[in-house]
């Protein structure tokens, strides 16, 4: 018997889902911010995983000769301190960033949805203790917990999106609760529960599929967010270290020069604001699809 | 009388949500600073100098006793202990600095305010024209925008090339002005968008046809009736913002070189001076969940709908069992 259901729902399931995908995937379409968004976001990304072959130069090649060469059709972006082209190094830096950002969103992600379904679905005393311990890291603003966190584990890249990571999870696990919360309650959890599916069965086959779409809007956003966090920390000097390319770094490292030289520290800058803007009309675009009730 | 009720409530919510940050950001300071007392003296100080500062600090109690005793200290003498380097009190430090950062703070909420809710509301009011899109358009950009670099570039524009304003220091108010717009344009961007759905939300309802069919000025229609019902979640968000702008004032000072307290947390992080980091950052913690019950008490103002928040659990399930 439960062999025939099993089999049903595996019939079932994946014609359903991949109407549902269609679906959204049609809503996007008729979307152009969030169609430029994928656009700009998928170029960045080929852009940092071919950097090999796109950069004119290494990232780490100095040449003393073309110091603080202003852009031109040789150094498209100019070159640093240590002449080194800055095209490249953004190119190269690209996957630092991108790999920060989604790796923090990761390990934000994991903890705050485990946290937060557990609070959501056991409620009552374990959901109190769960929100007021996380309301205690709350109780400052993400960046500083970042700082905070960071400065304790000390600089590098590690640390860095570990830091994020923790400093952004408690608000992840706030945007699983709720949904959870509510979904405990209906016929089909009940079901599931009756069939004596264990905590982790009914979690992860009946309750995540069905919170997806916030969860996937919120990880957008907070790759974006921590791009930036990630870069605001090495500008403060607790991300990734000098000479590493990444754009934190790189904005940190060519302050010293914008007297004279503007495009060290412009280009990484807008490096940073594309991958973020990119990210960030994605995720308004993936909410609006995915949830059509949500917009206006 | 509700209110004042509401006000010591909250507030003795506040107090374990404090103890609570302060114990780990206490625990994780310590766990990672090594040894103070060898920190202090350096390498040439005998095991009797050493012994005496262990003493003197009180690094031979356990850690719990240590975190106790500094509460105690914050709550009975404004004590936050001393810097490691300089053996000066940590309270005068963060008290010098904090109005410096809660001033920049400001200077960045006024931006928010001025800028984001103006443009928001003319946004949704002419949706769907070039208007609209513009400013969405601009508000994305402004939302992705590092703050730290719009610093740098709004340096090397209007300091260095043009030369209008100062690049650095914080002497008068010409020098508030790029910090201020720096802290600021982030949260003026979220404000906008806030602003935007949340009036656009509100123009369809009837009650704004109505002020409408009284004839009412186009003006008064969109300030009394649209934008006083919108208020609720531009309010949330501008106090999820002055966080955010203190957070992003202590990236910010350190670009403007701002004598301020973000400043003295980072400068104090670089020489693993921990009393400071920790003071400074205990009393942003505090400063932030201050701003919080602010906003709450400012609902009520706005919408009297919420002043029910107000009253107690109990009463609250009395009159739902009478009605």
């Amino acid at each position: 018997m439960k062999k025939q259901t099993e089999s049903k729902a595996a019939a079932g399931a994946p014609r359903k889902r991949r109407s549902q995908v269609a679906e959204i995937w049609k809503r996007m379409k008729r979307n152009r911010m969030a169609m430029i968004g994928l656009a700009i976001i998928s170029f960045l990304i080929l852009a940092s995983l071919f950097a090999g072959v796109l950069a004119p130069y290494g990232y780490d090649i100095q040449n003393f000769k073309e110091r603080f060469q202003s852009p031109s059709a040789s150094h498209w972006f100019g070159t640093d301190n240590y002449g080194r082209d800055i095209l490249s190094r953004i190119l190269y830096g690209g996957r630092i960033s991108l790999k920060i950002g989604l790796v923090s969103t990761a390990i934000s992600g994991c903890t705050g949805i485990i946290l937060g379904s557990i609070a959501g679905f056991y409620g009552g005393r374990v959901d109190n203790i769960i929100m007021r311990i996380l309301d205690v890291f709350m109780a400052l603003p993400s960046m500083l917990t970042a700082i905070v966190i960071a400065a304790a584990l000390g600089p590098g890249v590690g640390n860095c999106m570990l830091a994020l990571g923790i400093a952004t999870a408690p608000r992840f696990a706030r945007v699983v609760r709720g949904p959870v919360l509510q979904l405990k309650n209906q016929e089909y959890i009940e079901a599931a529960r009756a069939i004596d599916l264990n905590f982790f069965q009914i979690i992860f086959s009946h309750v995540l599929p069905n919170v997806l779409a916030p969860i996937i809007v919120q990880a957008t956003l907070y790759v974006a967010g921590g791009i930036t966090a990630a870069a605001g920390l090495s500008f403060v000097g607790l991300g990734a270290q000098p000479p590493s390319p990444e754009w934190g770094a790189m904005l940190s490292a060519g302050r010293a020069y914008i007297v004279d030289s503007w495009w060290i520290v412009t280009f990484p800058g807008i490096a940073i604001l594309l991958t973020v803007f990119s990210l960030n009309v994605l995720g308004d675009g993936l909410r609006d699809a995915l949830d059509p009730k949500l917009k206006n | 009388m509700q209110v004042f009720k509401y006000v010591i409530k909250r507030l003795l919510m506040m107090v374990p949500v404090v103890l609570g940050t302060i114990l780990i950001l206490y625990l994780m300071m310590m766990a990672v600073a090594g040894d103070p007392a060898e920190l202090i003296l350096g390498e040439n100080a005998s095991q009797e100098q050493y012994d005496e500062l262990r003493e003197d600090l009180g690094l031979n109690d356990p850690i719990l006793v240590r975190y106790g005793k500094y509460v105690w200290d914050i709550v009975s003498k404004g004590d936050f202990g001393n810097s490691w380097y300089t053996s000066k009190p940590v309270a005068e430090g963060i008290l010098e600095r904090f109005p410096t950062t809660a001033g920049l703070a400001s200077c960045g909420i006024f931006i928010m305010i001025v800028i984001g809710i103006p443009i928001g509301v003319i946004s949704a009011i002419k949706q769907y024209t070039w208007v609209d899109n513009l400013a969405v358009s601009l508000g994305m950009v402004g939302v992705s925008m590092p703050n730290f670099w719009l610093g740098l570039e709004l340096i090397i524009i209007f300091a260095l090339k043009l030369g209008w304003l100062p690049a650095s220091g914080f002497y008068g108010p010409a020098y508030w002005i790029l910090p201020g717009i720096t802290v600021g344009i982030n949260s003026a961007a979220t404000v906008m968008r806030t602003t935007r759905s949340s009036v656009l939300e509100c123009v369809r309802q009837d009650y704004v046809r109505t002020a409408r069919a009284k004839g009412q000025s186009e003006q008064k229609v969109v300030v009394h009736h649209v934008l006083r019902n919108a208020l609720i979640p531009i309010l949330t968000v501008i106090g999820m913002q002055f966080g955010i702008a203190l957070g992003g004032a202590v990236v910010v000072e350190t670009i403007f070189s701002i004598p301020g307290l973000g400043k003295y947390i980072v400068d104090a992080i670089g020489k693993r001076d921990f009393p400071i980091v920790l003071g400074g950052v205990v009393l942003l913690a505090i400063c932030f969940s201050v701003v919080n019950l602010v906003v709450d008490l400012l609902y009520a103002i706005v919408d009297p709908r919420m002043r029910t928040q107000f009253q107690g659990g109990k009463k609250k399930k009395k009159e739902a069992k009478a009605a």
